[in-house]
């Protein structure tokens, strides 16, 4: 599943649904790219479960 | 198990650089710490239900991670040779389970030198996906 949500900022946050039809998500992970695709490294973490 | 989303936030400009990759803070993208690519990413080995076996890459350690403090520089291998470019900084993340099928995420940068002047210009988008792991 790929989801693209625009926002502008520094920072942000949002909440990400997604069906069931999938096991329940446990790692995140970002880049931040620029319009010309230059991408910066990719970092993940675990989702902590609340 | 592992299913992970992963997001990635797009700058549409930042470090000083145009829309050709070039610099465009006054040439100097020398300026930034040099990274390079995972040497060794740590894998795994997983065992689906018929028996086979397949490698991914470890799952993180933390709940958390910082950002970089500024952009970066990254060698990349062109038509022509190798390349140094000036590469937008790692976001900090932290993401938080609501229910099984729901994460809050958020993200943040420490810097980026030019944000100020540009502000106006940026946009930035999430991209998630979802990766259902073979059992």
């Amino acid at each position: 599943m790929t989801l693209r949500l625009p926002f502008s900022g520094r920072s942000g946050s949002t909440v990400i649904r997604y069906g069931d039809f999938t096991d329940p998500a446990d790692v995140a992970l970002i880049s931040a790219t620029l319009a010309n695709g230059l991408r910066s490294g990719v970092v993940s973490v675990l989702i902590r479960q609340s | 198990m592992i299913c992970a989303l992963v997001a990635a936030a797009a700058v549409q400009t930042g470090c000083g650089v145009s829309a050709s990759g070039v610099s465009s803070n006054g040439g100097d993208p020398s300026a930034y710490p040099l990274v390079s690519g995972p040497a060794s990413i740590e894998h795994h080995a997983v065992t689906a239900a018929d028996g086979s076996v397949s490698y991914r890459p470890a799952p993180p350690t933390t709940y958390e991670t910082q950002p970089t403090p500024t952009c970066q520089r990254a060698i990349v291998q062109t038509g022509t040779g190798s390349a140094e470019l000036a590469i937008p900084p790692t976001p900090g993340l932290r993401a938080v389970a609501l229910s099984p099928h729901e994460t809050s995420v958020t993200w943040w940068f420490d810097e980026i030198p030019d944000i100020a002047a540009r502000r106006s210009s940026w946009y930035q988008w999430w991209q998630m996906k979802t990766r259902v792991p073979r059992r």
